[in-house]
């Protein structure tokens, strides 16, 4: 996996530094929000990389769920901060908490990276 | 490369009744044990044993402390690893798993392995009432608070989010010091670099291919030596990969034995994730009728020899198979920098006498070549560690 400073547009290089930066300061709100101003640059402008969850539970049960597993999963929505996909084909994040801790900040700076770097391979 | 065993007491509902025989619970976790006893002598590294709640057929290692406690007596070297304790505080007080953990690594002197987790389904959490969006920063919380009662005298208390304890001195205290080896389960890649960033190990039960698992080893290794202020009093710099197992004299063997336990797996665990209706669903017997159907659609293997060999690749995984077949993909991860190998053996109606051939097998024929060649990796490692600043009590 790569780091903040390999994302080659300069934009999205930018704001995924900041999240790094604001981690490391401990300002866990702060880097939250960079990363969220992160993913929601790839939805404007990468649309294809973002996953539905629906591209992983509509199979039927299976030894290919697990298998599934391996591949790009949807957004971890376990860390205040929600995916919302009222309308099919254009998400938005939206929080659903106030206060964000160390873990729940790497979560998602981590999970913005590697779609960045997909969308950067693909 | 080190191999062990992973183990949640799969448990089928029988075809013919709609709840399991009375002996079905008792039989399954005393097989376990037995192969648990077999792997210590056969030379294998590790027995986890999982914790869920509430998933029947899927996991009934519900109460892993106990079983780890059965299996230290039984056992003499093969360490004994939680995969994981839940620790948001409404699963598991921080305290009571400080208690556990210190008293199981007393009892088995000084093998335990701290798997730590926030659970992964609504049924389980949601058993509980812990709101999914803030079972990690209790899970956070919880393990950095249980990895200081098992050091500090007295633990100065605490006034937390998720839980508040006055003053105490936690006790026992674990014969590993300052504590034994810390890991999180990580399915997703971003929890194994949260783990880099905490100076824990990663229990990857994402089932990643070895592509995946050389991808994250270059970056966790890379946050561990960047690491500034890990999440306990020593590091254990760990990657893990998981795989469901089944070894036999042939291919053929190995899939008529173990196939359908793996594919069972998959169809339960899809179960968990959406369906399940407590007390009622006969998943087994679901399972069976579905995967009988699916028999015909054998018919539809491609005919093409590489094709075919990719689709029952693709359907059977890396490590069901003969010692030769499984030798080839275990390569590839030992390539691929994985520290240690866990295998699923135990797993839908997979029989005991199979698996315990399976464990002595793969132990006689693939083992010894990574037992060897070990020290290579170890050094790998150690310049992989070079410039880390923390103490490091890894079992790796």
């Amino acid at each position: 996996m790569a780091r903040p400073t390999d994302v080659a547009d300069a934009e999205l290089r930018s704001l995924l530094v900041a999240a790094e930066e604001a981690l490391d300061a401990k300002d866990y709100n702060g880097s939250v929000g960079k990363s969220m101003d992160a993913y929601s640059w790839l939805i404007e402008q990468r649309p294809d990389v973002i996953v539905h969850p629906s591209d992983m539970s509509g199979r039927a049960p299976s030894f290919d769920r697990v298998l599934s597993r391996v591949g790009p999963r949807p957004w971890p929505d376990v860390c205040g901060v929600d995916l919302v996909w009222e309308r099919p084909n254009k998400p938005f994040l939206r929080l659903a908490k106030a206060r964000f801790t160390f873990s729940d900040a790497v979560t998602v700076l981590e999970y913005t990276l590697d779609t960045a770097m997909r969308a950067q391979r693909n | 490369m080190k191999f062990g065993l992973l183990f949640q007491l799969q448990t089928p509902r029988p075809l013919d009744s709609d709840q399991w025989h009375e002996d079905d619970e008792r039989r399954v976790i005393h097989q376990a044990l037995e192969q648990i006893e077999l792997a210590d002598k056969l030379g294998y590294d590790y027995a986890f044993f999982t914790e869920h709640h509430f998933l029947e057929e899927y996991c009934h290692s519900t109460a892993p402390e106990v079983v780890l406690g059965a299996a230290a007596a039984r056992t003499r070297n093969i360490r004994l690893g939680h995969g994981i304790i839940q620790m948001p505080p409404r699963q598991n007080h921080p305290a009571r798993v400080a208690e556990r953990i210190a008293t199981l690594d007393i009892v088995s002197n000084g093998r335990v392995e701290f798997g730590t987790g926030e659970g992964a389904t609504e049924t389980e959490f949601g058993g509980f009432l812990t709101k999914r969006n803030e079972k990690k920063e209790a899970w956070e919380e919880a393990t950095r608070e249980c990895l200081r009662m098992m050091t500090c005298v007295p633990y100065p208390g605490y006034d937390g989010v998720h839980f508040s304890m006055p003053e105490r001195n936690v006790i026992p205290k674990p014969v590993q010091k300052p504590h034994p080896p810390v890991w999180v389960a990580a399915s997703r890649r971003e929890t194994v670099m949260l783990a880099a960033r905490m100076g824990i190990g990663a229990l990857g039960f994402g089932f990643e291919s070895p592509a995946e698992a050389e991808e994250r080893a270059t970056r966790y290794f890379e946050l561990i030596r960047a690491c500034r202020e890990p999440i306990g009093q020593a590091m254990n710099p760990a990657l893990l990969t998981v795989g469901n197992m089944l070894c036999a004299p042939t291919d053929e063997d190995a899939v008529e034995r173990g196939l359908r336990g793996a594919q069972y797996f998959g169809f339960v665990f899809g179960w968990m994730h959406g369906h399940l209706t407590p007390g009622r669903d006969n998943i087994y017997r679901e399972f069976r009728r579905r995967n009988d159907a699916e028999q015909a659609a054998d018919a539809l293997e491609p005919s093409d020899e590489s094709a075919r060999a990719l689709y029952r690749m693709g359907r059977r995984g890396n490590f069901i198979g003969s010692p030769a077949f499984i030798r080839e993909n275990c390569l590839k991860y030992e390539a691929a920098h994985v520290d240690a190998l866990l295998f699923f053996s135990q797993c839908g109606d997979r029989q005991h006498e199979h698996i315990m051939e399976s464990l002595e097998l793969f132990a006689r024929e693939v083992m010894p070549e990574f037992k060897e060649r070990h020290r290579v990796h170890r050094e790998w490692r150690s310049r992989q560690l070079d410039g880390v600043r923390f103490p490091i009590n890894s079992s790796i």
